[in-house]
């Protein structure tokens, strides 16, 4: 088997972890299985290309969040809707603050973040919390910080106001670290 | 003066996430610093939610 084959055969074996990845993100197994027909296309047609230099899954999951992207461009009325919805209800973390605006309880000190970094375990929690958040939060939050989209186009993109848009990445991040510290940083598996 | 420096620790949240998503305007960054000099439960949060950023790019299934 010539490179190239091996390597055309190594992006077919791939098709079920990015399934798993675009119906996590999309939430629509339509959108997501064209997705994935499409980076498997991208990428059969660019093996050719692919010099080595990068990992070959880190190249695949690279096309397949371009491909997510454009499956937001297509489906955005349908997920700003939801959006919109979702940024509408009142969450402010009354239960966090005093009064005052002062905190009422110290948040944990997370230790040398490299550490957390290295363990698997820990970005299996990081998915499980971040699977747990309502859909649009989820959405919006993993487009800005795992597509890496900037702000102003995320807001563009799903027509919702750029105010709505920190409100509810503000409400993601605060859920997120709640989540982190409960199920990770306070159990033994963080140590 | 310092009463329109002064912001809490709500205040100093949403901005601190806001800071991961964009630049803030120069006021709200005076602020800010001047909030987290005097909050060390605020710097952890600071230190928290850049951490986040730093997972979240790195979670590649």
């Amino acid at each position: 088997m010539s490179g190239a084959e091996a390597l055309r055969q190594a992006v077919g074996e791939m098709a079920p972890v990015l399934l798993r990845i675009a119906r996590l993100q999309l939430r629509n197994d339509a959108w997501a299985e064209d997705a994935v027909s499409e980076t498997l296309l991208s990428a059969l047609e660019g093996v050719d290309r692919f010099g080595g230099q990068s990992q070959l899954k880190t190249w695949v999951v690279g096309i397949l969040k371009h491909k997510i992207i454009d499956q937001f461009r297509r489906a955005g009325r349908e997920v700003s809707i939801e959006a919109a919805t979702e940024a509408a209800q009142v969450e402010s973390f009354e239960e966090l603050f005093k009064a005052d605006g002062h905190r009422q309880h110290e948040p944990m000190e997370w230790g040398d973040p490299e550490a957390t970094l290295s363990r698997v375990q820990f970005f299996e929690i990081l998915q499980m919390c971040v699977d747990e958040l309502p859909p649009a939060l989820g959405r919006l939050f993993m487009m800005r910080e795992w597509l890496e989209f900037d702000t102003a186009q995320i807001c563009k993109e799903l027509g919702i106001t750029s105010t709505n848009c920190f409100v509810m990445l503000h409400r993601a991040r605060m859920r997120l670290r709640e989540c982190l510290e409960l199920r990770w940083f306070a159990t033994e598996a963080a140590r | 003066m310092i009463r329109w420096f002064k912001i809490s620790c709500r205040q100093a949240h949403v901005l601190l996430s806001q800071r991961q998503d964009e630049v803030l305007p120069v006021l709200d960054r005076m602020r800010l610093r001047l909030h987290l000099t005097a909050c060390n439960w605020c710097s952890r949060i600071a230190r928290q939610f850049r951490f986040l950023t730093t997972a979240m790019r790195r979670l590649d299934r």
